[in-house]
This record gives C-alpha cells, structure tokens and sequence, in this order.
C-alpha cells in the first residue's frame, strides 16, 4: 500500500515536471515583468489592476502597476523620459499629451506593429477614437484605450415640471438657469440651474471650452478656434473679449462658491440634486449614477447633446515608450486592453469609455445603458479637441489656464485677459516649434 | 594631533550628504537658470534672461505679494492667539494644562496634505463646518478674493499651538523672584506684562518667529491641496509657483531661477539674522 | 446650618479660564474629530447637514475599501521603511557631527558659521532641490529605490538633528565630560559610553520629530517614487484630483496616515519645546 502511494506521488511528480513547463512555454512572455503607468481615473485604473492576473495567465507577463492622477502624471511621465530612466514600458496617457510624447521621441510609433500584425484590425475602434487618441503627423502613436464626449446632463423631473425644453442654444439655455434661479421654490430647496466646475486643478475652467463653441464653427478652420492649420494664433480678439465677459456674468448665476470647485466637487454637487444641468465628462458621472445609492438620481437624469456649439472630446490612449526593452510584449497588451471583448467588458464592469464600435451597438448594452451610449456615440462624432502639440501641458496647466481662471472668476478684466492669453499662446506654439508671425 | 582632525573627520558624513543633496543641486539648478530649459526641449543657453523675465512676470509678482500677506498674517495671528492662550494657562492648573498642550499638539503633526483636505472639507460651501459654526449655508470661503485669508485660517489652526507650547515653557522658566520684585514696586498687571514678562520670554518668541517664518515662506502641501493656487491665482505662493513652474509648465529654467532667487535671498536675510542673534543670545 | 464654602477670587478666575480653555481646546481638535467620525461613515452619509458629530451609524466600510482595494498596508509599509531607515541615518551621522561642535576645540568663529550655515540649509524651498536631485538620482539609477528616497530625508532632517542634538549635548555638565577625557576614555568611549547614555531621552525626542518629518513629507516622495516606494502622503494627495469625491475614504486614509503621529506625539510632551525650537529654547 505505502509503495504504491510512493510510487503514485513520484509518478505524479514526474508528470507535473514534464507538464507544467510544457504548459509555460505556450506562453510568449513568460517571466517579462511589463511596468505600466496607470493613470488613477477610476475606471482606466480597474481596468489595468484587472488585467494583471489576467495577463499573467493569457501571457506569461507580469505587470507592475504605477499609477498618478491627472494632475502629476504628465510630469512624472516626462521627468522619467528625460532622464531616461526606463522606468516604464507602457503608458496610459490623454490624447493632449501625444505631441509631447511624439516630439520628443519618447513614445514609439506603432505603424510597424499595425502592419505586421496580422491580428490587429484597427477598423474595429470608432474612427474619431483611433484618430484623437492618438494619431500625430501622421503617425499612430498609442491605441484607443477611453473615449468620451462632453454631454450634457438635466434634471427631466424638473424639466418637466417646469415646462422646459432641452436648451439648444445659449439664449435658451440661459434662460432655464436664471428661471429656476429665481424660482423661490427651488431656492428654498437649494437647487440651482447650473454647476460647473471653475477651479484649475484638471485644466482650464470648463465654462471657457465652450469658447470656440460660441462661433460659427464653419468659421473655424481646424481644431479648435486658437491656432489654424499652420498653427498661426487665429483668436478672434473680439469674439473672445465677448465670450469671456459673457462667462464673467455668468458666475452671478452660479451658485455660490464654484470657484473653489474642481470637477469631483461639481460632479458632487449635481449628485447632491442641486444642481438642474451640468456640462461634464459623462463617464465618470455615469458611474456615480450607477451606485445604487444614486438610484432615484439616475431614474431623473437625461442626457442631451451641450446647448452651445460642440462637445469637447477627451481621449485616452496607452503607448508604449521608446526606452522600454520588450516592445513587443507591450504591443501584446495594448492590443489585448484595447480589443473589443475587453473594450465592452471594461465598459460594463468599470464605466470605461467605449472606443471600440461594435460596445455603442452591443445588444446586451441597450436595456441599461441604451440611451447614454446612443448620446455618446454622437457627442464623439461631433466632438472637437484642442490638439496635440507639443506644449499642450501648458496650455492646460500652465499660466496660460492661470489666466484663464483670473478672467473666467473675474480678477482680470476681459480685455487686458485677452492681451495676456494671446502672448502666452504665442509663447505655447513657439516652443511647440511652430514661430508666429 | 589627534584631535586636530578628528574633529574634522567627525563632521565629514554631514558634510558630504549636504554638499552632495544640497549643495551640488544647488548648483545644478544655478547652471539650469541660465537655459531655457524645459523638458523635451534642447536646453538653450540664455543668460540672465529668466531672471529678467521672472521680474516682469505678474505671476511673480503676484505669488511674492500673496507670500508676504500669507506669511505675515499667519505668523502674527499665531503668535497673538499663541500668547494669549500662553498668558492664560501660565497658572496654577493641576493636571488640566499637560492635557491641554497635549490635546493642541496634534494638529501640527498632521501631514499638511492632510490638513488641507480636512480644510477642503470645513469649506466645503454646503456641507462644511465652516458654514455651520457661522450659522450660515452656502458661502465659500475659499470661493472669492479673500480665500488667501481663510488659507491662511487653516494655517494658524495647525501652528498656533507651536507658539502657544513655545511661548508657555518661557513664561514658567521666567525666576519668580523678577515677578514678585514687580509686585512690590506696585506695577499693575499690564504694567508688569509689558515691563517684565514681555522682556524675558522675547529671545522665545523671536526663535518661534524665525522658525516659522522660514517654514511658512515654504507653503507648499498645504495650498496643493486646499486650493491649488486658485480661484484666479489668489491663493499662490512662491512655493506653490515654483511647484507649478516646474511641474505643469515643465518650465526647468525659469522655475529655478525663481527658487535660486528665492534661496539667496531667503538664506541672506536668515543668515544674517542669526548672526545677529548669536552675538546677543549666544545661540550657539 | 447651611454654610456656603468660601472661594477665593483666584480660584474663580482659574476655574473661569479652564472653561474657556476647555471649549476652546475641544473646538480646536473638531475638525480632527470630525474627519474620524466622517470615515466611519458610509459613503452615501459622509456629508449632511447639519453635519452629524454623533457617534452612531458608524460602519467599517471605508477602512475595508482603503485597506483591500487600496492596498493601504503596502504604503504604510513603505512610509516605515523609509521613515525609520532615514531616522536612523540622519540621527548617527548628526550625532557625530554634533559631537565634534560640542566636545572638541573648534574656533568660536568657524563653529558659529558652520552651524548657522547648516540652519540656513533649512530654508532652502525642497522644489530647488527636488528637480536636480530628480536628474541626479536617475543618472545614477536610483529613482524608485529607497536608497534615493532614504537619502533625501536624511539630508533634509540632518540640519534639524545637528542643532538639536549639539544643545543636548551642551547642556551636559563639563565636569563629566572632561573627568572622562581625563581617565583616559578614547573619544569613542566618551561618546558610547558617557554622552550618549546621558541625553538618550533628548535624542529620542529628536528621533521622534524626524520621523514624523519624513512620515509626512511630499514632494520629494511624490517626485521620486513609482511602482516600489510610494509613501502615504502620495496616496492621500492622489484622491484629492481623481478619485472623486470620496470623503469618507480620504478621511480614513487621513486618520491612518496620524495615528502613528499622534501617539509619537504623546510621547515627546516632556521635550517637545527644544524639540520644536531646535534645542534653541529648553
């Protein structure tokens, strides 16, 4: 009996030896430790921490997670570049930040995977996906990992009650704010007719992006209202002067405070119910709604294209850094983040902005969320972006947004702003390598 | 002699790690001030450029204005309110004044990324402390021109106690015998307060002036969370703007010219002003 | 017969001011107490108004989040290694070099520039520093690595020790110093053996004032960290931007991130003056 025991276990030993290396060597990548910079945006940050087992099994990769907020990765991304210290293999970066990347050369481009690759089928993201996040001069440098549109959210209770239609301009929209403003019921209840967020800590006051949005578009030529295609500043001075003096009166009917408020804040405020219409990133507070706590909130909320003009896109991509050594492993897991069975999972587990065409039209998708996808996918295929180059981190983050924030709270008066942005923008697009005349 | 380089030798470690964090950093950034230097971007040789760019920059301006309203503000407020409460516990109080200095130290301990958003949150316009303990709703202090001030609010709440023990354990150290020579010449309390107390707890409260006034002029983690320099720029140091300089602007070149400025200057001033409190309190 | 105890003005006073001083104080740790009643609270709850101090309702939820999903352990961890390592180092090295200023012969006017010049170390804003030391350290490889985070605090923390320490050291009666020398003790003996056992309670309290230096500190954590050695304050900064507006579980990591704080704090009372004047006042 104990012989046969003995003789069992070494049999299965010997199995187990013989198997399990032979099971290890399917995999690619087996002992590659991938390092990737996450960024903390909830549902991108689950989407990475998920797939690290998972990886691990499909792969053989092991991952090492780093991970900023929005507010410091850009910075880190570029002082590790810089200097070069190799620190990370694959990047999860906003589209904003590409020409940076690009330019630098700190970011590889990926037209050699594409076309090699025979797996890879770029057809399946949304087009303005692919493209924003994050093609540059040409090239793809990352691929489309959250895509999202500026929507529009409203309360339809109110709404209704009031009589009022969704704002499809900014007179109407106007209109409905200082109406309920001033309705002694809902100032008695606390609830305003708008919220947004005005502090600087993710970029410029949101309120301003709807500058551009305040023109004909037609007569805008390229991305957005500040450079034209030969990246001349092409503000029109008097347009701007207007629209900022319209937003400077604008926070009178704010309600009181958003000056302080950064965008968890507003989201804040409209979860709170105390807010009729926001203009915000729809994902995030999508996600909030999604909590069951917020239930009776969700069950009110409408989603509507903005009153003014075009929606902002906000497009994320993850890279793969030129000074990582196992490139080829990265190009695995960026193909396998961005595909589309992960695409729709990730939407419907984390709240992660599709990219991917087939997750806007999935069946399962529609009893639940049927009507946001549908308002997102033509908020992204209206949506505009400020651009890619180079010195875009200062044009968010910089002096540039500082004023910005001075003119929008009222500290600076319209015209000297105006003055102020116009040279700070010259500065911006010459160290971006484009001399103004 | 033994002795004679022994001593040397003994300092040597210290040495070594200030040149080598401090020093040759230093010197680094000095090199770094005269490039326009950002990340990404071939560093051009300039000379003084950043430095007379710095001066016509109403940022600069701005954040040395706020730093002086923040750093004065603060430091006074904490040393009148530390006094007072100091004046106050200097009795006969059993085991109450131990607990009390206990209970206040905390807050300075307290990582200031840590107060800011415990701050955040009292300011908060609709669910904040803030507005309850004023019996109002709505208001945001950190929201309008003034929020500089209520910063600085947050500020003295976590350093007054730092005046408070300071100033506390140099009124007890004070001989009883100079108060009661007070009493018998017929000096009224004020009296006695001005003439007597105020001179021998002075070499007191200039030391916790100085070492706040060095601190406070550093403001950094407080303001990065509370406000991030906003709304419009009102709540920027020259700290805070050094930070931003260098990390959203990715400006190397100017930012360091800034906190060049800033070191020589500062380290002029304090230097300077040690020396002359070693030649009259023999500090060292 | 009913007899009303007599008290005298004093007493009245005295009574008034603990009052006053007790409101006062309790006012005072508020927000503190606030900020941990708020992390016992379910997220949905955490804000209301008129805020709710009550200690009831109180659930574990938020720590459960911080310290499963967040992985809260892990950045503690890492807050000791580097904390205590740093302590370690910036106390040795300051402790020597405190010696020689104290006990050797040094000329009055050297003595006095060197210290003032290393006070004066203290002003420097860390931003002029952290961007070159950045550039160094990943010359050399080291970001990410505690090495590099350990050294930045021992430099940091090192002024701070070489002043506290020298006053302890100072304030030790000559005679003792100088019967030591005279029975022959080598200096390594006087050091081990006589100076360091007579002010051990001072340079615990130094140890103490480092360590929650380094404990709280952030630029240079938030500069020089990545995957390996992130610390707590990188942690609690990150939820201010994206995490939205969790309150609940910021104010968990924020009471977490004090607690050690707190309690070194109760064990540094007795030296907490010269501790916090660098040993300038006793």
């Amino acid at each position: 009996m104990k012989r046969i025991i003995v003789l069992s276990l070494i049999v299965v030993s010997v199995l187990l030896i013989a198997i399990v290396p032979a099971f290890a060597a399917e995999k690619r990548f087996d002992g590659v430790t991938l390092k990737v910079f996450a960024n903390s945006h909830d549902p991108m940050l689950k989407a990475v921490k998920w797939s690290i087992p998972v990886v691990k099994e499909k792969f053989g990769i092991d991952i090492l997670m780093d991970e900023a907020p929005y507010g410091t990765q850009f910075d880190k991304a570029m002082s590790a570049f810089v200097a070069h210290t190799g620190q990370y293999d694959v990047i999860v970066g906003a589209h904003q930040w590409t020409g940076a990347w690009a330019d630098g050369g700190y970011v590889i481009p990926l037209d050699d995977y594409i076309k090699n690759d025979p797996e890879f089928d770029p057809s399946i993201y949304v087009e303005k996906a692919y493209q924003i996040n994050s093609e540059w001069k040409g090239k793809q440098y990352a691929l489309p990992f959250n895509m999202e549109g500026r929507l529009m959210f409203y309360r339809k209770d109110i709404f209704e009650k009031e009589g009022f239609k969704v704002p499809t301009n900014r007179d109407e929209w106007l209109n409905i704010v200082q109406s309920i403003n001033n309705n002694p019921e809902y100032k008695e209840k606390g609830i305003w007719g708008a919220v947004y967020m005005y502090a600087t800590e993710q970029g410029i006051s949101y309120p301003f992006e709807t500058y551009f949005q305040m023109f004909d578009w037609n007569s805008v030529k390229t991305e957005n209202g500040f450079w034209d295609e030969n990246f001349q500043i092409c503000i029109d001075k008097p347009k701007m002067v207007e629209a900022f003096q319209y937003w400077q009166d604008r926070l009178n009917d704010m309600p009181p405070g958003v000056e302080s408020y950064n965008l968890p804040e507003a989201y804040q405020f409209y979860l709170d119910g105390k807010a009729a219409m926001t203009e915000v990133w729809p994902l995030t507070l999508y996600g909030m709604l999604l909590d069951p706590a917020n239930a009776d909130l969700r069950a009110k909320t409408g989603t509507a294209d903005i009153a003014i003009g075009y929606p902002m896109s906000g497009g994320w991509g993850i890279f793969i850094c030129a000074d990582s050594k196992i490139q080829d492993a990265a190009w695995e897991y960026i193909k396998f983040m961005t595909n589309a069975e992960n695409d729709l999972y990730f939407f419907k587990e984390f709240g992660k902005g599709p990219s991917v065409k087939a997750t806007y039209t999935d069946e399962s998708l529609k009893e639940t969320y049927g009507d946001w996808l549908e308002g997102q996918s033509e908020a992204i295929s209206k949506a505009v972006s400020y651009g890619k180059i180079a010195t875009m981190s200062e044009f968010y983050g910089g002096n540039f947004a500082v004023i910005t924030n001075q003119i929008m709270t009222g500290k600076l008066s319209a015209e000297e702003g105006v003055d102020k942005l116009i040279e700070e923008l010259k500065g911006i697009l010459e160290r971006a390598g484009y001399p103004q005349k | 002699m033994i002795e004679k380089r022994l001593k040397y030798y003994l300092i040597l470690p210290a040495l070594i790690i200030f040149l080598g964090l401090a020093i040759y950093p230093l010197f680094f950034a000095l090199r770094g001030s005269f490039f326009i230097w950002r990340y990404g971007m071939s560093a051009q040789f300039v000379g003084l450029k950043n430095y007379i760019d710095l001066f016509k920059s109403s940022f600069a301006w701005n954040a040395l204005q706020n730093t002086i309203v923040y750093v004065v503000l603060a430091v006074f407020l904490e040393l009148i309110i530390g006094l007072a409460l100091a004046v106050l516990m200097n009795r006969e109080l059993g085991f109450f004044r131990p607990i009390v200095r206990t209970a206040l130290t905390i807050p300075m301990f307290v990582s200031p990324i840590v107060v800011g958003i415990i701050w955040r949150m009292i300011y908060n316009p609709h669910y904040g402390l803030f507005n309850w303990i004023l019996g109002t709703r709505g208001f945001a202090p950190t929201g309008n021109e003034y929020a500089l001030f209520f910063v600085v609010l947050a500020d003295v709440w976590q350093w007054t106690p730092f005046m408070y023990v300071i100033i506390l354990a140099a009124l007890q150290s004070i001989p009883p015998e100079i108060l009661e020579a007070g009493e018998i010449d017929g000096t009224t309390g004020w009296q006695k307060f001005i003439h007597i107390t105020l001179p021998s707890i002075s070499y007191a409260i200039v030391i916790a002036l100085t070492l706040r006034f060095m601190d406070a002029t550093k403001a950094l983690d407080l303001i990065y969370t509370l406000t991030y320099g906003g709304p419009g720029g009102g709540t920027e140091t020259i700290g805070f703007l050094i930070f931003r300089t260098a990390f959203n602007d990715l400006n190397i070149g100017s930012a360091t010219s800034f906190a060049i400025i800033f070191t020589v200057v500062m380290g002029i001033l304090i230097t300077r002003f040690l020396g002359w409190l070693n030649r009259r309190f023999e500090i060292v | 017969m009913f007899k009303p105890r007599k008290k005298s003005k004093k007493q009245m006073v005295n009574t008034a001011i603990i009052l006053v001083i007790a409101v006062f104080t309790i006012l005072y740790l508020l927000p503190i107490y606030w900020m941990g009643i708020t992390s016992f609270r379910p997220e949905a709850k955490s804000m209301s108004w008129p805020p709710n101090f009550s200690p009831t309702g109180l659930v574990l939820d938020n720590y459960r989040v911080v310290f499963e999903q967040k992985s809260i352990f892990w950045y503690i961890r890492n807050s000791l290694i580097v904390s205590i390592i740093s302590v370690v180092f910036s106390l040795v090295i300051g402790c020597i070099a405190a010696f020689s200023f104290a006990f050797m012969r040094w000329k009055a006017k050297t003595k006095t520039s060197l210290l003032i010049w290393i006070i004066s170390l203290r002003i420097m804003p860390p931003i002029a520093t952290a961007i070159p030391l950045f550039l160094i350290f990943a010359k050399l490889r080291m970001i990410d690595t505690f090495p590099a985070l350990i050294l930045a605090y021992t430099f940091f923390n090192l002024s701070f020790v070489i002043w506290l320490v020298y006053g302890f050291f100072k304030e030790l009666p000559r005679e003792i110093v100088e019967a030591g020398l005279i029975d022959g003790c080598s200096y390594a003996k006087l050091f081990t053996r006589v100076v360091i056992p007579l002010t051990t309670p001072g340079i615990m309290t130094v140890a103490l004032l480092t360590f929650i230096a380094s404990w709280n500190e952030f630029l240079f954590a938030v500069k020089l960290t990545a995957f390996n050695t992130r610390t707590i304050p990188v942690l609690i900064s990150g939820f201010m931007i994206d995490r939205g507006l969790l309150w609940g579980q910021v104010s968990a990591v924020g009471l977490v991130s004090i607690i050690p704080v707190i309690i070194v704090a109760l064990f540094i009372q007795r030296y907490i003056v010269s501790g916090l004047t660098f040993g300038a006042i006793k």
